[in-house]
């Protein structure tokens, strides 16, 4: 059994899947810019929440899934700097930054893997991918 | 740990050992992932899953059959076995320190993307037609950097040794500093006198 689940993330009204496989993977780009501790910690308290590593955090995210932007005529990989904007800028909805954190949280979370001599077959493992739990962080 | 003791560490309920022939092994394998001069780096910003993947190159080396991502929920929701991977990895770093009664590097100016501690040790040795690669890596770590002691001996300024002369020189300016002190003093207390 996998350590992770299927996430669903919804950014700028689209929804995207992290499968389960690949969430470790996505967990260490964004440990790349805000650690799991300084995650737990701003969760805990929202005094504590740096709006910036949270922006560069959620971006890691958005670039994995391939989410883009266009800049000067050009489609290139979504930026910190317009998740920032988007997040944190006016207009921004004021819960932005803490659903954020939340989905940040959420998508870290494992759960403890029994230790099993025989692993699930892959019909079985798309089973249970299936009944994955959805986190949305449309704003 | 003694001298040419492996390390072993409690994991999932078992004990994983790795003996003293393979810690340069398991460090390799820890540094393909994570080189050291980046884990001592992270100071109080760990990277979690960075540290899990590292580890569990190190556990699949020790004959484990182990994912990343299992060792990272595994240390992220079970205080004992973060404590444990923690425990493992500090054996493993200790057990590639160099002896402690020589100093290295002195006045060398830092490398940019300087090469893993194994991977230095490697080059030295089998580089220089020290030993084969297949002495090197059956070597316990306190036994490579003997081999390197042995074949880089200490840079002599006449009968003394490089560190030795630093050192002197050093207790002389010290010296030389409080003999100044103390003139200075004697001459502010004349003049206050006169």
């Amino acid at each position: 059994m996998s350590a992770f689940s299927d996430i669903s993330i919804g950014w700028d009204g689209k929804d995207y899947v992290i499968e389960g496989r690949q969430r470790f993977r996505v967990i260490c780009l964004v440990e790349e810019e805000v650690t799991i501790g300084e995650i737990a910690g701003m969760a805990m308290d929202p005094a504590r929440l740096k709006a910036t590593s949270v922006a560069k955090g959620f971006c890691a995210i958005l670039r994995f899934l391939g989410v883009t932007e266009v800049q000067g005529g050009k489609t290139v990989p979504i930026t910190a700097e317009t998740v920032f904007v988007r997040m944190f800028g006016e207009g921004a909805d004021g819960d932005g930054p803490l659903v954020a954190v939340t989905i940040l949280l959420a998508l870290i979370q494992p759960h403890l893997p029994e230790p099993t001599a025989v692993r699930p077959n892959r019909a079985a493992r798309r089973k249970s991918a299936s009944k994955a739990g959805r986190v949305d962080g449309n704003r | 740990m003694g001298l040419f003791d492996g390390i072993s560490f409690r994991w999932d309920g078992r004990t994983v050992a790795i003996p003293p022939d393979r810690l340069l092994g398991a460090l390799a394998r820890l540094e393909e992932v994570l080189p050291l001069r980046e884990l001592a780096a992270m100071g109080d910003r760990a990277r979690h899953g960075k540290v899990s993947e590292a580890f569990a190159a190190v556990l699949c080396f020790a004959g484990a059959d182990v994912e990343a991502e299992t060792v990272f929920a595994r240390t992220l929701l079970d205080g004992e076995a973060r404590a444990q991977a923690h425990a493992a990895i500090t054996a493993l770093i200790q057990s590639a320190q160099p002896p402690p009664r020589r100093r290295d590097g002195h006045g060398e100016a830092p490398q940019e993307n300087p090469p893993g501690l194994v991977e230095s040790l490697y080059r030295a040795i089998v580089g220089n037609g020290w030993a084969t690669a297949g002495a090197f890596w059956a070597m316990t770590p306190r036994e490579a950097w003997w081999l390197v002691e042995a074949r880089t001996p200490p840079k002599m300024v006449g009968h003394l040794t490089e560190d030795d002369a630093e050192d002197l020189y050093q207790k002389m300016k010290e010296h030389r500093a409080e003999l100044d002190r103390e003139s200075g003093r004697t001459r502010a207390e004349k003049g206050s006198a006169a």
